[in-house]
């Protein structure tokens, strides 16, 4: 197996998982710091995913929070779908098809979630 | 809990020395962080593992994405054990649901007189706690084919490049399965599992055991993170400023680590996880 070629899919994951770590903590920095400011305490409940990506185009402190919670635990699944165009694209298959199962499984897990 | 300034700001400082912690040692922070929320701010520990959880996540993926980018991390095995660890951890976090708190703490105190005596074992050992280069399957003269699960990296301290197979993978499978099953339960990251197998049982070299552990945990961690999410176990707020905490401390600690004497440490925390370990017995009860 030509591990040579794999080098490429490397590059794709870093950029991936720099993006989505730097992305969301600039959020979660910035969210945090909104809240603060206002000095607003907080309850701590969740809303369903719904909610989130509804009052995310809202600006406000905690509404940033969710995003940055959410883009990081998008991250590693949005990292997964590039494994699988990664190896598909240099034609190792048996890897571009055990990254899909890992992604299945996981389609499982977010289906959890929206249930609840 | 209602977060205030004067709490956001503990979180912080407790988050980071977490992550200080867990770059120093070696291992994730989710077993400090869960028993810090736990003990300290008295946070329910359903909650606690949640937010470990998700902090997990931000570690992994920080740290991964340098080590892939180093080549040090093999992506082929990555991805086969993480078949076993999502399924692990979306077991453990369904089984999360139906234990008691006390139950829970009392596993998690269990693991961690078990990573104590794996600190300690390992600080007694000093090197000898890892097998040699030519232990490993480490090829000196590699042909063009690894094999499926081989790979290469160049490791700048031999100033070459290492080429090795993968062998027992079968193992592998199966302590990663163990350790997707803890880290869904306990939100910790479960490398404590999963390096010694890859690297002692798999016969890869410890560097990229190491990154292909850290590779995995971010996919492992998402799997039961969705589910403690739907839940409404992952508390926003607190989850977001342990996050930045757990990232802050971990750039530090990885700073530091080089200049303190690793084996001393490990003997000293492999003692202080003791008591913390008691205390969380007398949380649950006994």
């Amino acid at each position: 197996m030509d591990t040579n070629k794999e080098n490429q899919v490397d590059h794709l994951i870093h950029y991936t998982l720099l993006t989505g770590v730097s992305v969301s903590a600039i959020l979660l920095t910035t969210g945090l710091l909104v809240v603060l400011v206002r000095g607003t305490p907080r309850p701590e409940v969740a809303p369903p995913l719904s909610e989130i990506l509804r009052q995310a185009v809202m600006a406000n402190g905690v509404d940033l929070i969710y995003l940055g919670l959410l883009l990081l635990m998008i991250t590693p699944v949005v990292r997964v779908m590039m494994l699988v165009y990664g190896y598909a694209r240099i034609g190792w298959w048996r890897f571009a098809l055990i990254s899909l199962l890992v992604l299945l499984l996981l389609g499982t897990g977010f289906a959890l979630w929206i249930e609840g | 809990m209602y977060l205030t300034t004067h709490n956001l700001s503990w979180l912080l400082l407790t988050g980071s020395a977490v992550g200080v912690l867990g770059a120093i040692l070696g291992i994730g922070g989710g077993i400090f962080l869960v028993p810090a929320l736990v003990l300290i701010f008295h946070i329910p520990v359903h909650h606690t593992i949640a937010t470990s959880i998700v902090s997990t996540i931000a570690t992994s993926s920080a740290v991964a994405s340098t080590k892939v980018e180093k080549g040090l991390a093999n992506m082929r095995l990555g991805m086969t054990l993480e078949i076993a660890t999502v399924l692990g951890a979306m077991t453990g976090a369904l089984t999360a649901r139906w234990l008691s708190e006390a139950t829970l703490l009392r596993i998690f105190a269990g693991v961690l007189l078990v990573i104590a005596a794996l600190l300690g074992w390992k600080s007694s050992k000093g090197e000898k706690a890892a097998i040699s280069n030519s232990q490993c399957t480490i090829l000196d003269d590699p042909p063009d084919d690894l094999g499926l699960l081989g790979a290469s990296f160049y490791d700048p301290a031999e100033e070459k490049q290492i080429s090795y197979r993968v062998r027992k993978a079968p193992l592998g499978f199966l302590a990663s399965l163990v350790a997707g099953n803890l880290s869904g339960l306990l939100g910790v990251g479960g490398g404590f599992i999963k390096v010694p197998v890859i690297h002692l049982v798999c016969g890869v070299p410890m560097k990229a055991a190491t990154a292909t552990s850290n590779f995995m945990i971010g996919v492992t961690a998402v799997a039961s993170a969705f589910i403690y999410f739907g839940r409404g176990e992952v508390r926003p707020a607190l989850t977001a400023d342990v996050v930045l905490g757990v990232l802050v401390g971990s750039f530090i600690g990885s700073v530091i680590s080089q200049r303190l004497p690793g084996r001393l440490i490990q003997v000293i925390f492999a003692v202080f996880l003791l008591p913390v370990a008691w205390q969380m017995f007398v949380r649950a009860g006994l």
